[in-house]
């Protein structure tokens, strides 16, 4: 199973405090995004020269990548709870989440 | 992902790849003996090259009115702040089309210095019109800054006719060329008044990143750095004459050795010649992206391309995602979001996002373009 070596801050054009770049041990592979189906929104574009993945998870993070890239790049929204990110490692790297509701990624207040 | 084959369509950031030339320069200059001006035992100041090129280039007339810099940035803070320094208060003239390295030091001028800027509105067509300097020009304005080219739309203003007025007007002019240089024709010897032209090197003069310069009329702005010189150096002040008072330091003689080498080529090439490429690379593909209606460019008067750049944005996409897959999944290399230059994009209806850049330079050819133009096809249909 693909491991997650580091999450870093993107530093951007903007104020991206709220975006990062995953990095794994492995490319991503078709395997990954059908885990990704599995536990959110998925758009895939399979004819993409290099296809691409976009998958939304609870509409409080997108993230999006290539397949056969090692890193991934995830942008939460300002309501996000900081377990976000832990749930899409867990997803990465175990393939299934806590089946944690919509409220429950939601940022308290 | 090896960006090796990448089409490269970032140009207006760095210019990618560089002529042979650079490189060898570069090269040799770090392999040689260091010889430094004014330090070694070499009579050729090693810089000297460089200058009589940009010189050249820009129709300056004395070499040593070329000082070299590590960037525009550096050549824009010590015009902004030897002026205000000179002269507080009062106020600045500006353009909202301006980079943060001109914004920046204008609006810490403000809080340094109490001068107050105004950012002029270009038109519809993306052009400052020079009457409207003629609204705020009194004897309070100190200094007027206007880029020669916009790094966002690529839209070239009309620096010889703002020249004219602000001579008129005995306030000095300040061009920033960093987007221009070696694209669009500056004739500084024809430019009447106190004119002074900060230009990068690393863009359409092909020089290597951590290059720059300044061009001036005389001696008179109070430099913003003092130090070494290797000449004078019995004097605790920074020395008057050109080009020392405005270098103190070691310089990068790499860079400077590569940026001749740039500007060579960009003399052999031709101004004209390379700003026509850039320009039918440009209308070329506003011509297919003007096709979708689902794609929006900005504005460009006159379709004038010859700084090299189209921006957009794409309905159905944010800018910031789209600029991901045209890099990741297409290998095209754009720039999106605000380039620096945020008060631009609330006039041309970008904010908050910004926008898509693609930028050309004299290695892209029509196949860059249709690469693009398809992906486009692909992304956002009509």
């Amino acid at each position: 199973m693909t491991r997650v070596l580091e999450i870093l801050p993107v530093e951007d054009c903007f104020d991206k405090d709220l975006m990062r770049e995953i990095t794994c041990d492995e490319p991503i592979d078709e395997a990954l995004i059908a885990r990704f189906e599995k536990n959110g929104e998925l758009e895939y574009f399979k004819d993409f020269p290099r296809p691409y993945f976009k998958f939304s998870y609870h509409h409080v993070c997108i993230v999006q990548g290539v397949l056969g890239n090692r890193t991934m790049r995830a942008t939460l929204s300002r309501s996000a709870s900081s377990s976000v990110l832990e749930d899409i490692v867990q997803l990465i790297e175990k393939g299934e989440l806590h089946g944690r509701q919509a409220e429950e990624v939601l940022r308290v207040g | 992902m090896d960006r090796s084959h990448f089409n490269y369509l970032n140009n207006a950031a760095t210019s990618y790849p560089k002529p042979k030339r650079v490189l060898e320069a570069v090269q040799r200059s770090l392999q040689e003996p260091p010889s430094e001006p004014g330090r070694s035992r070499q009579n050729q100041d090693p810089t000297l090259p460089c200058r009589e090129r940009l010189a050249k280039l820009f129709h300056v007339p004395a070499p040593n009115q070329v000082i070299l810099t590590p960037s525009a940035t550096v050549a824009l803070n010590l015009v902004i702040a030897g002026c205000l320094h000179e002269h507080p208060k009062g106020n600045c003239l500006s353009t909202r089309l301006e980079h943060n390295s001109v914004i920046r030091p204008l609006e810490h001028g403000r809080k340094r210095f109490g001068t107050q800027t105004i950012y002029l509105d270009p038109d519809q067509d993306g052009r400052i019109a020079s009457s409207s300097l003629l609204r705020y020009l009194d004897k309070e304005t100190r200094l007027v800054v206007c880029t020669q080219a916009s790094n966002v739309t690529g839209c070239i203003q009309p620096v010889e006719e703002m020249a004219e007025i602000t001579a008129e007007y005995g306030v000095p002019f300040l061009i920033d060329a960093s987007q221009s240089a070696g694209c669009v024709e500056l004739k500084y010897n024809e430019l009447p008044g106190q004119v002074y032209v900060a230009f990068a090197g690393h863009k359409g003069l092909f020089g290597p990143m951590g290059t720059g310069g300044l061009i001036l009329p005389d001696n008179s702005l109070e430099p913003i750095l003092t130090g070494g010189t290797g000449i004078q150096s019995e004097s605790l002040l920074q020395p008057a004459s050109l080009p020392i008072r405005y270098e103190a330091g070691t310089p990068n003689l790499p860079g400077i050795a590569g940026l001749a080498a740039g500007a060579e080529f960009v003399l052999e090439r031709g101004i004209e010649s390379l700003g026509m490429h850039r320009d039918s690379l440009v209308r070329s593909l506003r011509e297919k992206l003007t096709r979708n209606p689902r794609i929006h460019l900005s504005p460009l008067a006159d379709s004038d391309g010859r700084a090299g750049v189209v921006s957009f944005r794409a309905e159905g996409w944010s800018t910031e995602e789209l600029g991901f897959i045209l890099g990741e999944s297409f290998g095209i290399e754009t720039r999106h979001g605000l380039h620096c230059a945020p008060l631009i994009h609330k006039t041309i209806g970008t904010e908050p996002q910004g926008n898509i850049r693609a930028s050309v330079s004299a290695f892209n050819t029509e196949d860059d373009i249709l690469k693009l133009a398809d992906a486009l096809e692909r992304l956002v249909k009509p």
